[in-house]
């Protein structure tokens, strides 16, 4: 099977640029209305959904399968992250859709690339070599660098973008330069197979691994800023605050999926042997996120730069299960899959309240939402109470499924940092959900009297509230699924 | 000529890439630093592909595509900075503080 | 699934759904249908737990788990329930004497813009207590935990438009958290040492399992979780400003029920302070203190509220003392008097809030006795409970913990000391709340028409009175009845035992007279220096007299007073407020701190990266080298 050319191993990812391509030259040809755009890009993410669920269903709890000469890997894992990927970026298309039909013609290219990141994202968790895992960091990176600051007057996202942009492509050559170590210390960049990374440390005593390992550091500072662990965190709270609305919450949730899953694989399954250099590192990296990430959103007064704190800590709350090693994969995914929904819902209600082409989300704008908007300030409540670790919500579970997962490593004071964080995260959470149910509008604030909010924003908060409920009463059966969502 | 010349070439060559992310203010400077670095990594990828003697020549190939993707990023780098140039009539690196805290 | 077990889940079922149901229509439903709603839910709960908890009453019933569902199983959470008699008689108290104050509060609530919210927060309220309780494990006790303290809050801060009440909202939440972190981390280490979180996993395997220190750590950080939810030393604060929510609210939650939460765990864990017996000292060294501290804050309140407060507080703290020293069965007993005649208290001061149209003030009252009849009797009747008067429910169960605690010898005599001085405290505060309120001379502004409450409130007044006045029955030296009710839930606990012979008696006689001995220092400090007009020789006589009057007057009305106004003024707001203000402040100092790290600069942002990275290489290059 290494060697074989099958063109429906990278199936996901050729649906999606067949649907960047057929965007584009129906855009350039025939200038159609905007909802000409959604049944293409509709189509691509569906058609790729349904190839990942079909690569879910026949791989499943198998070994790893490797095609392209070691090149992409088909197996549950990567199965998984497409069934996660692609939908999430429907729901965020839907949440970003007046913002892209109100950029004229350029709305076409915004769902290009939104199309672009996911297919990239996928293509992260679906590589079994460090060139495919590069490509596909490049071109999730890239779209979403442009992203960033599509919104063209506005400074604010300019600079998010500029920001992004350097401090993106520095990370990426030094990742690079890692991937370049490992390649000299291994003599290989594929993952599996004879010969392949993993197969190499698992039957090789490396005498002096200087080189490996800091290939390995340098490895982990690339992805370790993909996710906004800290303290490579720094770009964030910037990118996330100055991004247009709309487009924040595809971001942040886009970029904690694809990082994880390239992390969880590459930390896993390739550097599985290695577990002992790396374990203790993730675990303070994980640490750092938490305390860093809690402690400076409960000075913010912005919602989105405070949630973009709050993602911080949640790349640490998820680092907590990597810990674990291979064990700890599916609480990760759970963990990664009930937040991606919720940092999504929560953003879509700031592009509601703060307008989805503004960049900033003063507390000021939230004052007496829940008179204004019930259901809007309903839904944040709820997506806000998720992310702080309230029982009966997926955030709960996912807690509890990333906590044990470290206990059972033996990092029980990790768990002791998380949940002092955790209990301390309820006062910035709380913060929100007070201005929103007990403070007033200041005096003569030019606010909208309900903010506006679109059918496709609706259904995304609708999707958003059911996950996050149904996964926190009865998270098993997902638990149990997710088991099979290995990298092997 | 012994593969750690080439070692040491690129970790210099790094080296002054991240000295230069770090103290040019010019966003086109910070950006052919970066360059330098990614140059750097090229060079090592085709120093260790020669001496392991791979036969499917991954080193090579994978600076090739390095050196494709850089390509592209510099596309949209340069992109950004002209976009940020248009409405601040500055490119300095340092006057990009409206977010912070 | 079979009847009994269909009881039990319906138990919380009703409640959540009534909640569900008035948040949904509570407005369309309107006055007073939402009320009754309310009511009549909490109402149907508690005759489900009154038939499902028969079975013990008349023995040789087992203990029953009830799984509801695999919640997180193979992580050891399963989401079900546990009816033993130690949880039926928490359902019980929270179910009846929630029905009750639903039923007052269709009166109290009257024309409020919120009626229908409020029952909607009222019988989730209801329902996340049942939830504490009823928890087979520590993962849904958790659960039930966290709802409470919402649903606290939530009604804490009902009238948000009162800025006072959002900041005691969120006063609440905020200590609140506090004793909950040291929950959440004594449950991880529950986890770590057991790899469950069931109680029947959990409790059954820590004799065998759990070494002492292990033991120490998880049950003081159990305590302090304890103490943040049932306002004990030193997170109690939040308790007196918790009375800016409505009144019924305070007599719910903040009495009743809720603040017994952190007792109830204590009893229902009993197994690991047994393991810790250094734990279970600090249990009681806690709650006695408290229970002192609090009498004495007491003493020195004009707003008949935050008297109220801080005499819960300190009738928390015998529960404790009781807890601690291993006499669970009189802790529990204490627990299920206070929840009558503490309910019945607060009513009744509701009722004479809304006489006086929202006048708190003990100055401003006084003489309401002939214009609040129901009100006056059913008070005072509560009263004489609080105060250990026997036969009311107060002395039984009090005394029990006294003599329980004398009983135990050693040092416990000394425990046993305070908690008599506190009985004679107690009686004095309240009595003086009493005469200030209701007798002596009116006070009250010209132009107030002070009127009776109507029926749906008195009726709720009389029914907790007869409970405060007979509620002691269930478990009199002589009849043990909730002795014996209790003992499975307690088997194979270090028990401690009532003294036997003589030495009941004179303990008896002493609480007796601590308590007759406060009522009439109030009495002769209250009743009749507030009378100036009474004048005459045996008056004179009186007043000087024998001088004793006068002494303690200045002894303890006013020396007294001092010492309880230091301590309200200098260790309560300085110290202990200080201390819960200071850790907020201290976090969000290191947060300000840290914040011009983040400075906007994309190259200081590059040096941050750089330097994250030389860490981590110089981490792993020390893992082996060149």
């Amino acid at each position: 099977m290494n060697g074989s050319l099958t063109f429906l191993s990278v199936a996901p990812e050729i649906a999606l640029a067949a649907a960047v391509v057929l965007l584009l030259l129906v855009e350039v040809t025939f200038k159609p209305r905007a909802w000409a755009w959604a049944v293409v890009a509709g189509a691509g993410l569906a058609a790729g959904t349904a190839l990942s669920a079909w690569q879910w269903v026949a791989h499943r709890g198998a070994d790893t399968g490797t095609f392209w000469n070691g090149m992409i890997a088909v197996d549950g894992f990567a199965a998984l992250a497409g069934l996660l990927v692609f939908p999430l970026a429907g729901l965020g298309l839907m949440s970003a859709w007046r913002l892209a039909a109100s950029q004229g013609r350029r709305g076409a290219e915004f769902i290009a690339l939104v199309l672009l990141a996911a297919a990239g994202a996928h293509l992260m968790a679906a590589a079994a070599d460090f060139i495919m895992l590069f490509i596909g960091l490049e071109v999730f990176s890239l779209s979403l660098y442009v992203l960033a600051g599509f919104t063209r007057e506005r400074v604010d996202a300019d600079e998010a973008s500029l920001k992004y942009f350097l401090l993106g492509a520095f990370a990426s050559a030094v990742f690079l330069y890692g991937v370049a170590l490992v390649f000299a210390a291994t003599g290989s960049t594929t993952f599996y197979g004879d010969g392949g990374i993993a197969d190499y440390l698992a039957g090789t005593v490396i005498f002096r691994p200087g080189v490996l390992l800091a290939g390995l550091a340098l490895l982990l500072v690339g992805l370790a800023f993909k996710v906004s662990a800290a303290p490579f965190h720094v770009w964030a709270p910037d990118v996330y605050q100055g991004a247009p609305g709309g487009v924040t919450g595809f971001l942040a949730a886009a970029a904690k999926v694809a990082g994880f899953a390239a992390l969880a694989r590459v930390l896993t399954a390739v550097l599985g042997a290695r577990a002992d250099d790396w374990v203790p590192a993730v675990a303070v990296l994980a640490a750092a996120s938490v305390v860093v990430g809690t402690l400076l959103a409960i000075v913010q007064d912005d919602v989105k730069r405070l949630l973009a704190y709050s993602s911080v800590a949640h790349a640490g709350f998820i680092l907590t299960a990597l810990v674990a090693g291979r064990g700890g994969v599916g609480d990760m995914w759970f963990y990664l899959a009930t937040y991606a929904v919720q940092v999504l819902g929560a953003f879509t209600v700031a592009a509601a309240v703060s307008g989805d082409r503004a960049g900033r989300s003063p507390l000021a704008h939230w004052a007496g939402l829940g008179r204004r908007a019930p259901w809007l300030a309903a839904a944040m409540t709820l997506m806000l109470l998720a992310m702080a670790g309230i029982p009966l919500t997926a955030g709960f579970a996912g807690k509890v499924a990333v906590f044990r997962a470290a206990i059972d490593a033996g990092y029980l004071w990790l768990v002791i940092v998380a949940v002092l964080a955790t209990v301390a995260g309820l006062f910035f959470y709380l913060r929100v959900i007070v201005a929103m149910y007990l403070a007033s509008p200041e005096e003569g604030a030019s606010l909208p009297a309900s903010p506006a909010v679109g059918w496709g924003a609706r259904f995304v908060l609708a999707v958003a509230a059911a996950a996050t409920l149904v996964f926190g009463i009865a998270p098993w059966p997902l638990l149990e699924v997710l088991r099979d969502a290995l990298p092997l | 000529m012994t593969v750690n010349q080439f070692l040491i070439l690129g970790a210099l060559l790094f080296s002054l890439g991240v000295y230069g992310v770090l103290v040019r203010r010019n966003a086109v400077a910070v950006l052919l630093s970066i360059e330098l670095m990614l140059a750097a990594v090229n060079i090592n990828l085709v120093a260790f592909g020669s001496l392991l003697g791979d036969t499917l020549h991954t080193g090579h190939i994978f600076a090739l595509f390095v050196i494709t993707v850089a390509a592209a990023e510099v596309g949209i780098g340069l992109a950004i900075v002209i976009l940020i140039f248009r409405n601040r009539s500055s490119a300095n690196v340092d006057e990009l503080d409206l977010m912070k805290w | 699934m079979e009847a009994g077990e269909v009881m039990v889940s319906l138990l919380i079922l009703l409640p959540l759904g009534g909640s569900a149901l008035l948040l949904a229509f509570g407005r369309r439903l309107g006055e007073p249908a939402a009320g009754v709603l309310g009511t009549l839910t909490v109402g149907a709960a508690f005759v489900l737990a009154a038939v499902a908890g028969g079975d013990f009453l008349a023995g040789g019933a087992h203990a029953t788990h009830i799984p509801w569902f695999d919640w997180l199983a193979p992580l050891g959470v399963r989401a079900g329930l546990l009816w033993d008699p130690l949880s039926a008689l928490m359902a019980l108290v929270v179910t009846g004497v929630g029905a009750l104050i639903h039923l007052y509060s269709i009166g109290y609530m009257k024309a409020d813009p919120g009626f229908g919210r409020f029952f909607a927060y009222m019988n989730l309220f209801v329902a996340s207590m049942l939830i504490l309780v009823l928890a087979d494990g520590f993962a849904l006790l958790f659960v039930g935990w966290e709802l409470v303290g919402l649903c606290s809050y939530l009604l804490i801060s009902f009238w948000f438009e009162k800025p006072v009440a959002a900041a005691a909202g969120k006063k609440a939440f905020v200590v609140n958290r506090v004793g909950d972190a040291g929950f959440l981390v004594a449950l991880m280490l529950v986890f770590a040492a057991f790899g469950s979180l069931s109680y029947e996993e959990v409790l059954g395997r820590a004799a065998g399992e759990l070494s002492t220190g292990m033991a120490t750590a998880i049950t003081l950080l159990l305590l302090m979780g304890a103490a943040g939810k049932s306002a004990q030393f030193p997170l109690y604060v939040w308790l007196p400003d918790a009375m800016e929510g409505p009144t019924p609210v305070s007599a719910l939650i903040h009495a009743a029920t809720m603040v017994t939460a952190g007792v109830f765990m204590v009893a229902r864990t009993g197994v690991l302070f047994d393991l810790a017996p250094v734990s279970a000292a600090v249990v009681a060294a806690v709650g006695i203190g408290t229970a002192l501290y609090a009498a004495s804050i007491a003493v020195a309140q004009y707003d008949i509220k935050r008297v109220l407060a801080y005499s819960t507080i300190s009738q928390l703290g015998y529960m404790f003392a009781g807890v601690g020293a291993g006499a669970y069965v009189a802790g529990m007993f204490h627990l299920t008097t206070h929840a009558f005649f503490k309910a019945l208290l607060f009513l009744g001061a509701g009722a004479v809030i809304h006489a006086l149209a929202g006048e708190q003030d003990l100055r401003r009252m006084g003489g309401l006795w002939r214009r609040l009849p129901v009100t006056t009797v059913t008070m005072v009747v509560a009263w004489l409970a609080i105060s250990g008067i026997p036969p009311l429910a107060g002395f039984w169960s009090k005394d029990e913990i006294l003599a329980t605690l004398f009983a135990r010898g050693g040092a416990w005599r000394a425990v046993w000391a305070v908690g008599l001085l506190t009985a004679l405290l107690t009686a004095f505060y309240m009595s003086r709340l009493i005469f200030l309120a209701l007798f002596g001379e009116r006070r009250w502004a010209e132009g107030a028409h002070p009127h009776e409450a109507p029926k749906v409130m008195t009726v709720a007044l009389g029914a907790l009175a007869v409970l405060a006045l007979a509620g002691g029955v269930v478990n009199t030296p002589w009849r043990p009845g909730l002795e014996h009710f209790l003992e499975p839930a307690f088997e194979g606990l270090d028990l401690a035992h009532l003294p036997s012979g003589a030495t009941q008696w004179v303990l008896a006689a002493l609480s007796v007279a601590a308590a007759a001995a406060g009522i009439l220092l109030a009495a002769g400090a209250y009743l009749r220096a507030r009378r100036p007009a009474e004048e005459g020789p045996t008056w004179e006589l009186l007043r000087r007299g024998y001088g004793v009057d006068e002494a303690y007057a200045r002894v303890f009305a006013a020396g007294g007073q001092a010492v309880a106004r230091f301590t309200d003024e200098a260790v309560d707001q300085k110290g202990v407020d200080g201390l819960v203000n200071g850790l907020g402040v201290l976090v969000r100092t290191v947060g300000e701190r840290l914040r011009p790290l983040q400075t906007g600069f994309v190259r200081q942002y590059g040096l941050g990266i750089v330097l994250g990275a030389v860490a981590l290489l110089a981490w792993f290059l020390s893992r082996g080298g060149f």
